[in-house]
């Protein structure tokens, strides 16, 4: 399939197929007792959500998730997004979900592969 | 063949009140101001992104790699002053290439950091469209600032106004096409495919913490409503060329494109700025009768006027020439030296009287143009004088302008305007 331009399109978006089972790509973060909260695409990047949700699956694809955990742990660091949880380590993950499941309220996963894991360190502590 | 040819020619080059170009362009340039200004942080964002992510495209790809952050940061400002030039029509001779320009070059850029932005290519091709027309001839510092009338040719509003319509066309048909021709084909018609659509940009969403696809959680077990909604994109996807073949069918078609993009909006949440304002479908309808004072030519009847040199034999003798065949009584007749043609058609208009005017509806027809509407009008044999639309409007144009320019020497001139009598007065205006 040629690649997408601008502002000269073919649409290729409205091409792909959508099977049952599709993978994103996601941040996830964990506290001190193991609890586990997804980070919103925010911490991975500068941009819209779909900008950002292309640049994780970029930087995936180039063998650079680890690169991109840094990223993530040094905003998790600074954030006051996430008040109620007090992040020590984040994660670079791929998750399979099944769409029917999904919106039926099936949210979790069927699978999850972690591409990269790494801690949170915050100045001064 | 001819028939194709003269339609082309028709189509492309008729004349457009210049004020419908002109309110485009300020509908086109206050939305990129606003779309540009609110996002001049986030531009400056998109500079300092990673080089990693740098994936050029369109004018962009021209580039070893990524620009300066300052620089591009620098352009954008430029982009800026440019379009608040573009907006006001000032110095339009060179702002408006140069802001068409530079938008697009902005909007490749910040389109090549891993996603494109399709809902910026309308926006784009627009400007660039209006950038390289005549677009500040009315509503501008530019005609403000006019000493001499400009010349405006037949045609010179009419094509950017149809190419603005045709890009806007044929990007919704490529889409609609996209479609149809991927692996899906015609289950969008199904109204599963719109769903699979709507089920993955929630799914996103969501994991991605950009939000809670409410919509399709609570429409999900209506599939009849996706299938209602699948079937009339595609059919306004796919059948956008016939837009282009009459004006209330564009109508139509672009209110239905309206319409499709705030269904967008409340299902999926997405938010097409340059559709939703309804900017994208503008060049559709004549805006030029949101305000009747911009009018340039408010008929006093529902007929079509020729306005004509007064003072020039040959051209009374084409009035009489007129009104001896024009049996049913539809043309009416008025000097270019009077009041009514200073107060219904452009200064320009009315100081160039080395040729005839036709207004007739919206249209305003000059030169062989408007003789050969006159002809066709007269109905009988006097419509076989349309056989002349094959020939090339500038070769028709040049042979008219030749024989204006001699009126007076080979067909002699008044000393005063032409007086009709009282059996013609009904049909004039002073």
């Amino acid at each position: 399939m040629p690649q997408d331009s601008f502002p000269l399109s073919y649409y290729p978006m409205f091409s792909f197929k959508r099977k049952g089972d599709t993978k994103i790509t996601y941040l996830v973060g964990f506290d001190s007792q193991g609890n586990r909260k997804k980070l919103p695409y925010q911490f991975a990047g500068q941009g819209g959500l779909n900008q950002v949700r292309k640049q994780i699956v970029k930087f995936v694809r180039k063998g650079q998730a680890e690169k991109l955990c840094k990223i993530v742990a040094s905003k998790a660091a600074l954030s006051t997004d996430t008040p109620d949880l007090e992040l020590v380590s984040v994660q670079i993950v791929t998750g399979t979900f099944n769409l029917t499941d999904y919106f039926k309220g099936q949210t979790e996963p069927g699978s999850e592969k972690v591409h990269s894991s790494c801690p949170v360190v915050r100045e001064g502590k | 063949m001819r028939g194709l040819l003269r339609r082309l020619d028709t189509y492309w080059f008729t004349e457009i009140p210049a004020e419908r170009l002109a309110i485009l362009r300020i509908l086109v340039g206050a939305f990129a101001l606003q779309y540009l200004g609110s996002r001049f942080g986030m531009f400056g964002t998109v500079a300092h992104n990673l080089s990693d992510l740098f994936a050029p495209v369109g004018l962009a790809s021209l580039l070893p790699g990524p620009l300066p952050a300052v620089l591009f940061q620098f352009l954008v400002a430029l982009t800026l002053f440019l379009n608040v030039a573009f907006l006001l029509g000032w110095r339009f001779r060179y702002t408006g290439p140069a802001f068409g320009g530079l938008l697009l070059f902005v909007l490749c850029y910040r389109n090549s950091w891993s996603m494109i932005y399709h809902s910026d290519n309308g926006l784009v091709l627009h400007a660039l469209i209006l950038g390289l027309a005549r677009s500040a001839d009315a509503l501008s510092l530019d005609a403000l600032q006019r000493k001499a009338p400009v010349r405006i040719d037949a045609g010179a509003t009419g094509w950017p106004i149809r190419l603005i319509c045709t890009v806007t066309v044929i990007a919704y048909f490529l889409a609609g096409l996209a479609k149809v021709t991927g692996p899906l084909g015609w289950s969008w018609f199904a109204g599963e495919a719109l769903r699979g659509q709507l089920e993955i940009d929630g799914l996103r969403k969501e994991i991605l913490g950009g939000g809670v696809a409410s919509v399709v959680r609570s429409l999900y077990d209506q599939v009849w409503i996706f299938t209602a909604v699948g079937i009339g994109t595609l059919i306004l996807e796919l059948g956008a060329p016939l837009a282009l073949f009459h004006k209330w069918v564009g109508r139509f078609w672009a209110l239905g494109i309206w319409s499709m993009h705030w269904g967008i909006f409340f299902m999926m949440g997405i938010r097409f700025e340059y559709s939703l304002s309804g900017i994208i479908i503008a060049a559709f309808f004549p805006l030029e009768r949101l305000n009747p004072a911009l009018l340039p030519a408010q008929r006093l009847r529902n007929q079509p006027v020729v306005f004509f040199d007064g003072v020039c034999s040959l051209c009374n003798a084409t009035v009489d020439f007129i009104i001896a065949r024009d049996r049913e009584g539809r043309f009416t007749f008025a000097p270019l030296q009077g009041e009514y043609a200073a107060k219904v058609l452009r200064p320009e208009q009315v100081t160039d009287l080395s040729t005839v005017v036709l207004v007739e509806g919206n249209e305003i027809l000059t030169r062989s143009d408007a003789f050969l509407r006159i002809a066709s009008h007269l109905g009988g044999a006097w419509r076989l004088a349309e056989i002349l639309r094959i020939v090339p409007r500038p070769i028709r144009d040049a042979v008219y302008r030749v024989i204006a320019a001699n009126r007076y020497q080979w067909f002699g001139k008044k000393a005063s305007c032409r007086m009709p009598s009282a059996e013609e007065r009904a049909r004039f205006v002073a």
